[in-house]
């Protein structure tokens, strides 16, 4: 149990060093660099022993990772915007694979124009990559998810590969208090990965990748999307898990029990604000400012994107009448993907919450807390179109 | 015909009749062995052979994206050394066209950039090289040597403790590699020789090693993947040291070739303290040259550092090491003065003079019976015992021709006698040689001395005999030691003659026994006897010969493939077996069912020339019985605890590899030209890029008006040691680049063309038919670029090209060049286009680029 | 060691294996691509020195060697494209049309 003070993205460089991955590929871009930085001096000083393999581009990194993972060793990648898109074709084929391969998202606006600053448009557009999502607000979250989505991906029923989202600048950058348990927790934690998908070796020959024709290639694609869909448990027995054997130690750092959501204030509340990310932490103040001011309101933050967690949603808000929908992320030509999504839910469900949506923070444009009140407000009153976006 | 039998690419795959992609995927699985990963990009191999749910691939494969199999690639092998498999697991990733020469070709560029460890075949430090001069060095001793000498001249050279990419050493990975300058014998397929050595390499040594001894004696370890060509039906085949088994035949030289320009002097084994008599005039020159540069004498001693009163005379002689000194420091020349002095003299003794400066068979004879029966004794006398009267005035009458005027004393005990001899020169001359030891000296004379040491040798403890079997006789002669490496350095003098023997080695008693007729033949021509009784039976073994054929197989049989050969010319001309041969033993012979005398092969030769005058399998044949090599059998195969630091290897230039101890051939670092067959799995490194052209963007699309994109030269430029180009016209030269590739440390690159029926539009068997013309019209020249050096494989006459046209109305999609008219102006641009690139290619190989 | 049969998984009436991977066992032997050819090989097995270069050169890898040291397509395979009979230095193989 050390507590202390860094960057996030150190945070996870951390915990990439203590998840003892044998197999690095990165290629570095603002604003994740600090994080493979730091893994490279660790490889450098023997504190991590792996192969850091210097690729020349992100779609290096993303296929060296995937040659590496069929080998069986553990493996890790990071990226932000332009590097992740530039690994698309290979997200897909990665996750068709079965392959649990881990990657940390540092989220970045997406060019044209060329932006570093924060914004979801590149996480959220590679939902359909088959990839497991889950989004950090605080130091601490990232190095703790990081530590659970090897577990989750690893899992023999899952075997899906998986990305952590942590808000580039506005979290990566940014200095808070975390605690990093002892290796040895860890270790019981996370043992040895043992590979249950194929792997290459000459001792037990293995064709992966092979051409899938029409006669099979719905069916296994179906197995690989109803493995997603299964996975929405055995996340959750991952975060109970690890609820259970790492204790908070730091109030406010993180849930007290991790779930694919977590309410903040919803309890009572008439109007909830939902939300990803490290703009959470804004919207908890405003929240307990509305709340001093007597309104009843409350956040739900998403930690689990993909699988899109449709039962803690229902629950959470079943009783609720008014839903705000903050993103920070747009499909051109509809709304916010979170926004169209919650709303096909609570559409099946019967609901009759009113829902609108926010868009926030694009290009990393700063989000205040008058910025969360100024939507409550509207919500509250019904005014404002039903996509607005927050300039 | 010499490829590995076993497939990895299963029948039933999807690939057009006539594929040429398809051949050249399983010439390159069968290069890489059980013991790989395929990587594939999108393409037409991809599709063909994975229609799922089956598979073709029996080796583990993964097919990624298009334009990514080199990424992977990196990602699998750096995967594989975190598992410490590195050096046990071929990676190769395959490509088509556009996988890399297009949008693959920044990937390939990042693995190649980035390099990875080496691989290396190595021998044990002790292993024994013999150099062209004759001298016998170990290897390790030798390599350690250079690079301990190059790591100071380098450190003088740049002032720092760091390695320049222009360094005499270089160190990759953690082989440290040096360039050298002595020679030492090699083969280059037709006979053996002293080469050259290129560089020699030490790396530290593996946990194991495979200790090989075959029957005649020969032992040498080396590591498990280093490779030593055996015999079999096909012809030579490398075999891995692991793989071989007891029974293997493996390449030893009859005959080792040293270049005798430096023959050594009497002088040269004299102690350094012993006098020498100068002639008067010598002398006085020397004295005048020293007073010339020093004054006096005195002077000049204290500046050099010899003892004045040396010159001062009566009876006072200048030292051996004081006259060295002198020369050293300009005041007199060696050179001459080794041709004059022969005259010695020991702690004021009598002086003693030798006939000759340099040996003569008259010593040589001696030193052999002092070797064989005699011993130097503790107070400096030699003791010669011998009961054969004969031989006892042999040794008088040389004693006393060598050194008129000196006396020896002899005393009979019962019959036996005692010959004294009190010559403290030739007493050093004995010792220096080792005479009892280690005479491995002596393999640096001229022939017809080294016979004269071996007629010496067995005179005292040699033995000629017949043994009497059933239906046969068989004769043999013998050289008795007590001494292993006294043992194994008379074989090595038999072989300087051209003798083969093997070496009996027991506790106490290290035989060299010469079996073969031909063998015996030899020695009883070369080296003969002196003594009497010995004499009478060589003359009874002659009579032997000449009455019955011996039965005796040792070290004369003939490689099995001269059995196929012949069999081929009798088809070939339509001659039947039976004129040739009653029994039809050819066609067993062929079989591999029965082995055959080089002899009796040259009998069914002169059989077969009655009737077929010329052809050139003969010359085949002809090399194949040469008598400078024989096929030794191994004994014994034992895996061995390797007790020092380093191994060591060396390279002899391109077309050679070499002979350790003389000892049988084994492979180079770097493999090369067509004879050399095959072997079996081999371990490699990690990355690879192969590549196969397939698709049709084809090579020469005139419709495009670009040249095609030169991949080997960019790749090349990346600093890649192995780059070629291969053609599946060529199988085995492609199998070769490939295993060659596979082996060479770092990433490299093969470029295959294979010929599409579909997209090429020709008839689905011209495929390797066109392979070939693509060469032999230099449109797709092979060459290698080793290194950065270019070497050019085919074609090698510019002026014998085929016509491009031949290679280019062949295929459908070059119709458009010849109907409705031929455009000449289009066919000619290509043809001096395909012309200028070939002359750049071999104007750079030719200048050493 | 992977468990194969762990990675097999039935969706429908249909047997599939997660991510599609195969085990690398030549599977495609069960398929008789022999069907395809319309010529086929014959050899001479007189004129046959065993010399191995139609083996060697089969795209297919179908040419197999007898217990005599010659060569022999499989039928079950030969797709009939005549490089071996192309190649054959003897002319031992000449390729005659299919009947039916």
């Amino acid at each position: 149990m050390t507590k202390t003070v860094m960057e996030a993205s150190h945070a996870i460089s951390e915990a990439v060093k203590m998840i003892k991955p044998g197999v690095v590929a990165a290629y570095p871009i603002t604003p994740q660099t600090h994080i493979v930085e730091r893994i490279s001096d660790f490889v450098a000083d023997g504190d991590l022993k792996a192969e850091y393999i210097r690729v020349e581009s992100e779609f290096g990194a993303i296929s060296a990772c995937l040659g590496a993972s069929a080998t069986g060793v553990r493996v890790y990648t990071s990226t932000s915007a332009q590097g992740l898109a530039l690994m698309f074709e290979i997200l897909f084929i990665v996750s068709g694979m079965r392959l649990p391969v881990c990657m940390t998202v540092v989220n970045r606006a997406m060019s044209a124009p060329i932006s570093i600053w924060n914004d979801h448009q590149d996480s959220i557009s590679c939902r359909d990559t088959g990839w497991i999502q889950m989004y950090a607000e605080t130091a601490q979250e990232c190095y703790d998810l990081t530590l659970m989505q090897y577990k989750i991906s690893e899992n023999k029923n899952v075997l899906l590969p998986s990305m952590v989202c942590l808000d580039g600048f506005t979290l990566s950058h940014v200095y808070e208090p975390f605690d990093i348990p002892p290796q040895k927790q860890v270790d019981e934690f996370l043992p040895e990965y043992r590979p249950h998908s194929a792997i290459l070796d000459p001792d037990q020959p293995m064709t992966l990748g092979s051409i899938g024709f029409p006669s099979h290639y719905m069916e296994i694609r179906y197995s690989q999307i109803e493995a997603m869909e299964n996975s929405i448990d055995i996340i959750e027995k991952v975060f109970n898990e690890f609820s259970d054997n790492f204790p908070v130690q730091i109030e406010g750092s993180r849930p007290e029990r991790y779930y694919h959501t977590e309410g903040y204030r919803i309890d009572d509340a008439e109007t909830v604000f939902v939300a990803m990310g490290s703009v959470c932490g804004t919207i908890k103040v405003a929240v307990d400012k509305l709340r001093g001011e007597g309104e009843k309101v409350g956040l739900l933050k998403l930690i689990t994107y993909r699988p899109f967690p449709r039962e803690a949603i229902k629950n959470a808000l079943k009783d609720v009448k008014k839903v705000a929908v903050l993103e920070k992320a747009v499909s051109p030509g509809a709304n916010g993907p979170v926004f169209d999504e919650i709303s096909s839910l609570l559409y099946g469900e019967k609901s009759e919450a009113e829902i609108r949506n926010f868009i926030i923070g694009l290009g990393g444009r700063d989000v205040r807390l008058d910025h969360i009140e100024r939507i409550y407000e509207m919500t509250k009153e019904g005014k404002g179109k039903k996509q607005e976006w927050m300039f | 015909m010499g490829l590995p039998e076993d497939e990895f690419f299963a029948c039933g795959h999807r690939a057009c009749a006539g594929c040429g992609a398809a051949t050249a995927v399983r010439l390159i699985t069968k290069a890489a062995g059980k013991n790989s990963i395929l990587v594939e990009s999108t393409g037409c191999i991809e599709v063909v052979s994975t229609p799922y749910p089956e598979t073709s691939w029996k080796i583990p494969w993964i097919h990624g994206a298009f334009e990514n199999p080199a990424s992977i690639a990196s990602g699998i092998s750096a995967a594989l050394k975190t598992k410490g498999l590195e050096d046990k697991v071929n990676v190769i990733a395959l490509g088509g066209d556009g996988s890399t020469y297009d949008i693959g070709l920044q990937f390939i560029s990042g693995a190649f950039e980035r390099g990875h460890d080496f691989t290396y075949v190595c021998l044990s430090p002790e292993t024994e090289l013999i150099l062209s001069d004759g001298s016998i060095v170990e290897i390790g001793e030798l390599i350690d040597q250079h690079i301990e000498k190059s790591m100071l001249i380098e450190v003088i050279r740049s002032n720092s403790n760091k390695l320049s990419a222009s360094s005499l050493i270089s160190r990759l990975g953690d082989v440290e590699s040096v360039s050298m300058t002595e020679k030492t014998l090699s083969w280059d397929g037709k006979s053996f020789s002293p080469m050259t050595t290129l560089r020699a390499q030490r790396k530290e040594s593996p946990e194991e090693l495979i200790k090989v001894t075959t029957s005649s004696g020969s032992v040498i370890s080396l590591t498990p993947e280093h490779r030593v060509i055996v015999d079999s039906i096909v012809g030579f085949e490398w075999k891995e040291a692991k793989n071989l088994n007891p029974g293997d035949e493996v390449y030893a030289p009859r005959k080792i070739y040293i270049d005798v320009d430096n023959e050594p002097y009497i002088i040269d084994f004299l102690d350094e303290d012993i006098n020498l008599i100068l002639p008067e005039k010598t002398k006085e020159k020397i004295k005048s040259r020293l007073r010339e540069k020093y004054g006096t004498i005195k002077n000049a001693s204290i500046k050099i550092g010899f003892k004045y009163w040396q010159f001062k005379g009566g009876g006072r002689n200048i030292t051996l090491s004081g006259l060295k000194k002198i020369c050293q420091d300009g005041c007199a020349e060696w050179i001459e003065l080794r041709d004059k002095i022969r005259e010695f003299s020991v702690r004021g003794g009598n002086n003693i003079r030798f006939k000759s400066v340099r040996f003569d068979e008259d010593l040589m004879y001696l030193l052999g019976l002092i070797a064989s029966d005699g011993y130097l004794d503790k107070r400096g006398s030699i003791v010669f015992i011998n009961k054969e009267s004969q031989l006892l005035s042999e040794f008088k009458e040389r004693y006393s021709k060598l050194f008129c005027g000196r006396k020896l004393s002899k005393v009979d005990v019962g019959g036996t006698y005692y010959v004294h001899v009190n010559n403290p020169a030739l007493y050093m001359v004995a010792k220096n040689l080792k005479i009892k030891s280690d005479p491995k000296e002596i393999i640096k004379l001229p022939e017809p001395l080294i016979s004269a040491f071996l007629r010496g040798f067995f005179d005292g403890d040699g033995h000629c005999s017949i043994l009497h079997h059933k239906h046969t006789n068989e004769a043999r002669i013998i050289l008795t030691t007590t001494h292993n490496v006294l043992a194994k350095r008379l074989r090595l003098m038999l072989q300087r003659l051209g003798i083969a023997s093997f070496q009996d080695s027991r506790a106490h008693r290290s035989d060299i026994i010469v079996l073969s007729r031909e063998d015996i033949q030899g020695f009883i021509d070369k080296v003969g006897s002196n003594h009497p009784k010995k004499i009478i039976e060589m003359k009874r073994v002659r009579n032997l010969f000449d009455k019955q054929n011996p039965r005796g197989k040792y070290f004369s049989l003939a490689p099995r493939v001269c059995g196929v050969i012949l069999r081929e010319i009798c088809k070939k001309h339509n001659i039947p077996i039976t004129r040739v041969d009653r029994k039809r033993d050819i066609c067993t012979l062929a079989a591999g069912k029965r082995r055959a005398t080089k002899r009796r092969i040259r009998e069914y030769i002169d059989k077969l020339k009655e009737f077929v005058s010329d052809d050139p399998l003969f010359e085949e044949l002809e090399l194949l019985l040469k008598e400078d090599f024989y096929l030794d059998p191994i004994k014994k195969i034992e895996r061995v605890h390797c007790k020092s630091k380093y191994v060591y290897d060396i390279t002899v230039p391109e077309t050679h590899v070499f002979v350790p101890e003389g000892a049988f051939v084994i492979s180079n670092c770097y493999d090369n030209e067509a004879y050399m067959n095959t072997g079996i799995q081999r371990s490699g490194a990690t990355p690879y890029g192969a590549s196969t052209t397939t698709s049709p963007s084809g090579k020469l699309s005139i419709g495009k008006l670009e040249w095609k994109k030169d991949i080997l030269h960019i790749l090349a430029a990346h600093g890649s040691p192995y780059v070629a180009s291969a053609s599946i016209g060529y199988p085995i030269d492609a199998f070769r680049k490939i295993r060659k590739a596979i082996e060479t440390k770092g990433p490299t690159f093969i470029n295959i063309l294979c010929p599409c029926p579909t997209g090429w539009r020709f008839s689905s068997e011209k495929t390797i038919e066109i392979a070939k013309l693509a060469v032999e019209t230099g449109v797709a020249p092979l060459y290698e670029i080793i290194n950065g050096k270019h070497s050019i494989n085919r074609p090698r006459d510019i002026d014998k090209l085929k016509p491009v046209e031949e290679y280019l109305k062949l295929q459908g999609r070059y119709k458009h060049l010849f109907r409705p008219e031929k455009k000449e102006k289009d066919i000619d641009f290509i043809q001096s286009r395909i012309k200028e690139n070939l002359k750049l290619l071999m104007e750079m190989a030719e200048k050493g680029f | 060691m992977i468990d194969f049969e762990n990675l097999k998984v039935k969706v429908g009436d249909k047997e599939i294996t997660i991510g599609a991977v195969l085990e690398s066992n030549g599977s495609t032997s069960n398929l008789k691509t022999g069907a395809w050819r319309s010529m086929r090989p014959v050899t001479d097995f007189e004129k046959c020195t065993g010399c191995g270069i139609c083996w060697s050169l089969c795209p297919e890898g179908c040419i197999k060697k007898g217990d005599d040291g010659k060569f022999e397509a499989d039928l079950d395979y030969c797709k009939g494209c005549g490089i071996c009979a192309n190649e054959c230095p003897v002319k031992a193989i000449t390729m005659v049309m299919e009947e039916k």
